[in-house]
């Protein structure tokens, strides 16, 4: 029987499988699992956590398993098998409906099946003010900016989910192995930067001898936005000045063509601040890729932007309301845009999803009336939901 | 509490807010000396090195605030005084200075625009504005009792 481990919740424990890659099949779709005690060793409630903040509330670090990781894990093993990799692979979808759970749940499957993984939970810290900025070269006409705290963390988290055993396989140029460089930049952040683009470069130049490898990105809207820093002229700064995100965003770009490695993002539509209408336009085109749950019933993302390419025959500029792509001042730098191989809609619960959640609600008693789990409840819940995971989660707690 | 400029500043708040505390700085002012420091928004005044904190003293230095601020604008009410333009005599008067009307709600002006004409810590002699303090004899101050008297009875009447 396999090893279960217990969520504690206020009034009762519950006993779960663990998330680990031999539960990654078709058989386990529905079932609730919890993240393994390694990963949740390295989630705290702090902003510069590896993982999600809310990870480390207890309640909240067990997932149901769905076929669209399961869709997810397939496409980013076939994308790290080619030579060379083609692009990112970005889940799109509404607010709340799973992208950085199944971001989050492919990235530790592969970390646990020995792959490479960097894994970028928060990129909204970088951008949001909260971290120091100096200029990285003093007297240049285009200034980048260098964060120096920001890429320690990154190395940090680089060594907490990988392991110095396997970074320690694989050599940068001058000979030292990417675990001595990476706790070089975590001891001095005046070369952590450095360090980090020493790191990248070594995984782009060969990729038969090393792990496989695979960058997820989540809240990657962040990457193409406007930060809250700005230059000595109170000019606010792109994201792309930055040399944390700059080192990112080259990758996505194919700048920086990395063997036998697979690029995955998700954005953030809650993030009102930090809003990208360029990257939103590129999902937009994106080309879908068919998984299992293509013919189901897709989630219908509103098409909130028009396709300029189709309308402008006169050269007409849009309005900004209609158009938010055009005035984006990234738009025109078309070298940073992410090349997007293709896109997987993560779509809504269905009904045997909406009945199991409902059912793991119910065993850790979440629900303060008695609430009877039946089909009544359960079409219920999805009609007044819409198999959205998040206002599940918040009616249910409600209740 | 970081002590800049003889003003004291909170140490747990951030930089921009911080800055506001001071005479003639508003969070426009403060935020454009974050922005030529390189001072990131949410940087609290604790944690700001000791060097950024001589370039804040010295860009502030350069910036006209509290006491030679409060002096020039004392000064420049003080040329209107003397010149004899409108709003100087509004001044020397307390009373609104913009138009505001006076018919009613003018306490405001009374409580406040004559403070420009009283001397300051800053300024050790006495301004050509400042009301006079002579003794005045007993007939006269009985004489402006009753006036005033009168007024107040005309307006029950």
């Amino acid at each position: 029987m396999a090893k279960k481990t217990g969520v504690s919740w206020a009034h009762s424990e519950i006993q779960l499988g663990e998330w680990t890659p031999t539960k990654a099949k078709s058989k386990n779709i529905g079932e609730v699992l919890r993240m393994p005690a390694n990963i949740l060793a390295n989630a705290s409630l702090s902003s510069d956590s590896l993982y999600p903040p809310a990870l480390a509330r207890q309640a909240l670090s067990a997932f149901m398993l769905r076929q669209t990781t399961l869709d997810v894990i397939d496409v980013i093993r076939q994308q790290a098998e080619k030579s060379v990799c083609d692009g990112v692979i970005a889940l799109d979808g509404p607010r709340g409906v799973g992208k950085s759970v199944t971001l989050l749940q492919t990235a530790t499957h592969f970390a646990k099946e020995g792959w490479i993984v960097f894994y970028v939970s928060q990129p909204v810290q970088w951008v949001n003010g909260t971290e120091p900025f100096e200029p990285a070269t003093a007297n240049s006409p285009t200034t980048i900016y260098a964060q120096p705290a920001v890429a320690a963390r990154i190395l940090n988290h680089l060594l907490k989910l990988n392991g110095r055993d396997r970074l320690g396989q694989i050599k940068v140029a001058d000979g030292r192995n990417v675990a001595d460089v990476a706790q070089e930049g975590i001891s001095d952040p005046s070369r952590s930067q450095a360090a980090l683009d020493e790191i990248l470069a070594a995984f782009a130049v060969d990729g038969k001898s090393r792990p496989r490898l695979l960058i997820a990105v989540d809240q990657v809207n962040t990457f193409y936005s406007t930060t809250a820093y700005h230059d000595t002229a109170s000019k606010p700064i792109t994201a792309d000045k930055l040399a944390a995100v700059r080192s990112f965003a080259s990758i996505f770009s194919l700048a920086k063509k990395l063997p036998h490695a697979s690029l995955l993002c998700a954005a953030d539509k809650s993030d009102t601040q930090h809003r990208a209408p360029v990257l939103a336009a590129l999902l937009e085109a994106a080309k879908p890729i068919a998984t299992k749950n293509t013919g189901k019933s897709e989630p219908t993302i509103g098409k909130r932007y028009h396709d300029v390419s189709k309308i402008d025959e006169f050269g007409v500029l849009l309005p900004k309301a209609l158009a938010p792509a055009s005035y984006d001042p990234l738009a025109s730098a078309t070298d940073l845009h992410p090349k997007i191989a293709g896109a997987i809609a993560v779509p809504a619960y269905d009904l045997y999803e909406v009945a199991s959640a409902a059912a793991y609600y119910s065993d850790c008693g979440v629900f303060s009336n008695d609430v009877r789990i039946d089909r009544d409840f359960v079409e219920k819940e999805l009609v007044l939901t819409g198999g959205n995971a998040l206002k599940l989660h918040r009616r249910c707690l409600s209740l | 509490m970081l002590y800049l400029l003889g003003v004291n500043l909170p140490d747990a708040k951030a930089v921009p807010t911080a800055l506001t505390h001071i005479y003639g700085i508003g969070p426009h002012t403060a935020a454009s000396v974050c922005h030529k420091l390189g001072i990131h928004p949410r940087c609290r005044l604790a944690d700001l090195p000791e060097a950024k904190i001589t370039q804040l003293s010295a860009l502030l230095n350069t910036l006209t605030i509290d006491a030679e601020l409060l002096r020039e604008t004392r000064n420049k009410i003080t040329v209107m005084v003397q010149s004899g333009r409108y709003r100087g005599a509004r001044h020397k008067a307390s009373l609104p200075v913009n138009g505001q009307r006076t018919h009613t709600n003018r306490m405001t002006a009374k409580k406040l625009n004559g403070r420009w004409m009283a001397a300051r810590q800053y300024s050790s002699a006495r301004t050509a504005c400042a009301p006079a303090r002579t003794p005045q004899p007993p007939y006269a101050l009985a004489a402006s009792r009753a006036i005033s008297l009168l007024s107040i009875f005309r307006r029950i009447l």
